[in-house]
This record gives structure tokens, C-alpha cells and sequence, in this order.
């Protein structure tokens, strides 16, 4: 039985769906299978005995790199290698492997899932365009419901003769906003997905952006009869790495939506100097959120509670781009929360000078160079 | 009177700036593209101009750069009224010395006669 099993093995070798080629030190192939010699269009008869380099470059000379990594006791894989064959440009997967006194390549027929690799990304791309888009059409006969209804309400070209008129026109007018903001968070969202979305990097004291984000945001807050107000530390702040008006969208997006969930009591804001960064909590006294569902909400498109009145509904999308410009600037976003306990909405930002901050200011610039402006 | 000319190609935003400017006590023309605005801007200096950037024939950027090439014509106040949130016009335009960028969909006609008041009131 020992002597059947090399013989046995070459079998499984020579007809299995993969290209399986070994050669020796001298360069010279040792052993090619069915699959490796229809590649080559030859028999293996034929290339046994051949020299490896000479074999492999008429499939595309760049094979030498491999077979010279090899030689210096590499292994190498190679994905999506472009091979010609029969003038079709075919792709393949390469794997070298360093064995006892020789050398061994595998080639595996990857083309179907190039192709498809390929042709979803074009989806996704033509995805993004279809949302930027269409975004962009959207928005100019939004600013004419708006605006035309706000002329009406506001009785500017007549009476309004019912209070049922009213509250319909009423309606009206806040599903347009409702639709605006919708569009305005799709077109951020196809900005992140794209890697469009711009970061200016500022050592700033985060104490005015504060501030003048509570002074906007505060006739909201005092429209439900909430309160609205900044606990300062302790100790003064230290400088921190933002985009300011990226780090005022984070804030103002989870104030709003505070105020949103938040029947009585208030929103408070806190800041908190640690190591490397500030942590920023936005805490509320509204109806929060079961534990199960923490991790969820800052999914794309997450709405977590679909019986909240039409009023409450947001898009679905503000935490998610929350998230994206938070991590972006190097820091991160979470939440702790028990329902009708009130939530704890958090995000860090890094401290001017610090590792962390280099490091988020290094991603940013390798991705603007990449991604210059378009048009 | 105080004179202003709106240019914008939307016929929907064009109506409802122009009909509430003119409520709002102002001389009202429009312009229907970036071509037809910049001869009426030579034509009949208005005291102030609302413009669009995306405009066919000639944008809102060539109208500027038009403008300020012109002495009679650089220092009349431009607010810029765009659905551009992004982009490199948008540095251009600012860079190029307009008066206000403003973002429509952001604003309310009154919104926009509030802001104007600021510079003819």
C-alpha cells in the first residue's frame, strides 16, 4: 500500500480544477498537472523538464517576481493576477509555496469572481451617483413647497378662512421639512459613502462651539418646556483636534434628537478631559433605549421605535453620519441608556498634539489627496 | 425704490423670490440664466442681485467674474442663493467677494428678504 500512494496522490493531483506546477532549484518543471498544461496549452509531457521562467513569462512576465520571491524562500499569494489566455484576459489567484528543494506554484481561476467583484462595485457606484443625484433634483422643488406654503401660513397673500385649512397647510409644510431633511442627510450619507466629506482640522477650545450650539438650539428646547444646558468641568478644557462645523453638525444632531425623545426635564451637556481626548456626553431625561437595541441605532436607516408619531420620526440616518464624521476625527460614539431612564449620548474628540490626533490627521490627508474635489 | 434682479432658471423659485420681494416693497426684475442676467445687470445696474451658480448658457461664476472685471459693476452687492453645499465653486464664489452665500434649502423667502434688508434697509 505504501509504495500505491505517491501514484495515488499524483492522481488527485493531476486532475484537480486548479493549476498545480513544482520545479526544482535548477528552474527546471518537475511536475505540471492536466489543468497547469491547458493553461500553457501544451501536454505535460511536453513541459516537464522545461525551464520555469521561459514556460511561465509567455503567460505574463511579471510570473518571474513570483518565481524569484520563491527562490528567496518566500511564499507569496498574488490576488487577481491577469493572465492572457486564447486572448481572453483571464484572472487568477497565485499562490508560491517553498517546499524541500523545490519550488511550488498554484493557479486558481478567479475571473468569475473578479467579474463580480467588478460589477458590484459598479453598482455601488452608480448607487451613489443615483443618490447624489437624484438628491440634487430633489432639493430645488422642496424649497418651493416650503417656501410657497411658509408665504401662505404666514398670511402674507390672504386670509386663511378655516382652522382645518390651517392645520393642513400646516401639515403640508412639515412633511416639506420633513422631506428637506431627508434629502439633506441622504446627500451627507452618499458624501460618506463616496468619500467626498471634507474635514478642516482646527486646535480649537471646544467651550465656544459649545456654547453657541446651546444658544441656537435652546428656543427648541424651551418650545417643549425643556431645559437646555452645559455642565463645565472642573478644570479648564484642553485644546482639541476638530472640524468645527463637523464637530457642531455631531452636537447639534444629538441635542436635537434628545429634545425629540425628551417629554420632561432637559438635555445636558458635559465634557470630560481623559488621556488622549475629551469625551462629550449629551445626557437627557427622555424615554431611552432598550439595551438590545443600543448597538443598532447607529446602523444606516435605523429607526428604532416605528409607533413614535409621525412628529418624532427623523430619518434614520443622523446617527450614522454621527458615527462616520466622529470616527473620522479620530474618536468615537456610543450611548448608555435604559428605557424611560433617559439616555447618554457620547463622543471623543482627541487633544491637539497628541498621537491620536496625528493619527486621525494623517487619515484625513492621505484621503483628501486620494479623493481630490470633483468638478 | 431699491432695485434688485434675481437670476435663477428655476421658474418655481425665480416666482416665488421675485413675488415676495416685490410684497416686500422692492423693484423687482428676473433673469432666467447667468446670459440674460449679466445683460441686464449692464444694461440697468441693479442696487442688489440674487444669483443661482447652476445656470445654463453662463453660471452664476461666470456673472461674478464678469462683474468684478467691470468698475461700474464690482461693488454691487451679490447674494449668492445656491443648492451647492459642496464643491470647488462655492470657495471661488466666496473668494471672489460676494456679499452672502446662502444655501436654499436651508431658508424661507423671509429668511432671504431678512438677509437682503440687512444691505438696502
Amino acid at each position: 500500500m505504501d509504495i500505491e500512494k505517491p501514484k495515488h496522490y499524483e492522481s488527485i493531483v493531476d486532475i484537480a480544477p486548479i493549476g498545480i506546477l513544482s520545479y526544482g532549484y535548477d528552474e527546471n518543471i518537475l511536475i505540471v498537472n492536466q489543468q497547469m498544461a491547458f493553461y500553457l496549452s501544451k501536454s505535460p509531457k511536453e513541459l516537464t523538464g522545461k525551464n520555469v521562467k521561459v514556460t511561465l513569462s509567455e503567460l505574463n512576465p511579471e510570473i518571474l517576481i513570483l518565481i524569484d520571491a520563491v527562490k528567496n524562500r518566500a511564499s507569496v499569494f498574488e490576488e487577481f493576477f491577469p493572465i492572457k489566455l486564447a486572448d481572453q484576459e483571464l484572472y487568477f489567484n497565485i499562490k508560491g509555496v517553498v517546499l524541500p528543494e523545490q519550488g511550488l506554484l498554484i493557479f486558481e481561476n478567479v475571473t468569475g469572481i473578479k467579474e463580480y467583484q467588478d460589477e458590484l462595485k459598479n453598482l455601488d457606484r452608480s448607487k451613489d451617483e443615483f443618490i447624489s443625484i437624484a438628491s440634487h433634483d430633489l432639493r430645488t422643488p422642496i424649497s418651493a413647497i416650503r417656501g410657497y406654503l411658509d408665504m401662505v401660513l404666514k398670511e402674507e397673500v390672504g386670509v386663511i378662512s378655516t382652522p382645518k385649512m390651517k392645520e393642513y397647510l400646516e401639515l403640508s409644510r412639515q412633511g416639506a421639512l420633513r422631506l428637506n431633511d431627508l434629502v439633506e442627510d441622504m446627500l451627507s450619507v452618499s458624501r460618506i459613502d463616496q468619500k467626498r466629506m471634507k474635514f478642516k482640522l482646527e486646535e480649537i477650545s471646544l467651550e465656544s462651539p459649545i456654547e453657541s450650539i446651546i444658544s441656537e438650539l435652546t428656543p427648541q428646547a424651551n418650545a417643549k418646556k425643556l431645559f437646555l444646558r452645559y455642565e463645565k468641568p472642573k478644570t479648564l478644557l484642553p485644546t482639541a483636534q476638530i472640524d468645527k462645523n463637523r464637530f457642531l453638525e455631531v452636537l447639534g444632531n444629538l441635542i436635537t434628537n434628545a429634545i425629540k425623545f425628551t417629554q420632561q426635564g432637559g438635555v445636558t451637556l458635559k465634557t470630560l478631559p481623559r488621556e488622549d481626548h475629551i469625551r462629550i456626553d449629551c445626557v437627557d431625561t427622555g424615554i431611552g433605549i432598550l439595551h438590545g437595541k443600543q448597538k443598532d441605532i447607529f446602523k444606516k436607516f435605523i429607526q428604532l421605535d416605528s409607533s413614535t408619531s409621525s412628529q418624532q420620526k427623523g430619518t434614520g440616518l443622523g446617527l450614522y453620519i454621527c458615527k462616520t464624521i466622529t470616527e473620522k476625527m479620530g474618536g468615537r460614539i456610543g450611548i448608555t441608556s435604559a428605557p424611560n431612564k433617559g439616555s447618554d449620548f457620547f463622543f471623543t474628540v482627541p487633544i491637539a498634539g497628541t498621537p491620536l490626533a496625528k493619527r486621525a490627521a494623517e487619515v484625513i490627508k492621505k484621503e483628501t489627496l486620494e479623493h481630490p474635489l470633483q468638478k | 425704490m431699491a432695485k434688485i434682479l434675481i437670476v435663477e432658471d428655476d421658474p418655481l423659485i425665480n416666482k416665488m423670490y421675485s413675488e415676495k420681494l416685490a410684497r416686500d416693497g422692492y423693484e423687482v426684475t428676473v433673469a432666467q440664466n447667468g446670459k440674460i442676467g449679466l445683460d441686464k445687470i449692464k444694461a440697468n445696474p441693479p442696487d442688489l442681485i440674487i444669483l443661482d451658480i447652476m445656470m445654463p448658457v453662463l453660471s452664476g461664476i461666470e456673472v461674478i467674474q464678469e462683474m468684478k472685471k467691470d468698475v461700474n459693476l464690482e461693488k454691487i452687492p451679490i447674494i449668492v442663493l445656491s443648492n451647492l453645499t459642496e464643491g470647488p465653486d462655492i470657495e471661488k464664489a466666496k473668494k471672489m467677494g460676494i456679499t452672502e452665500y446662502l444655501i436654499k434649502s436651508d431658508l424661507d423667502p423671509e429668511d432671504v428678504s431678512n438677509t437682503i434688508k440687512k444691505y438696502l434697509g
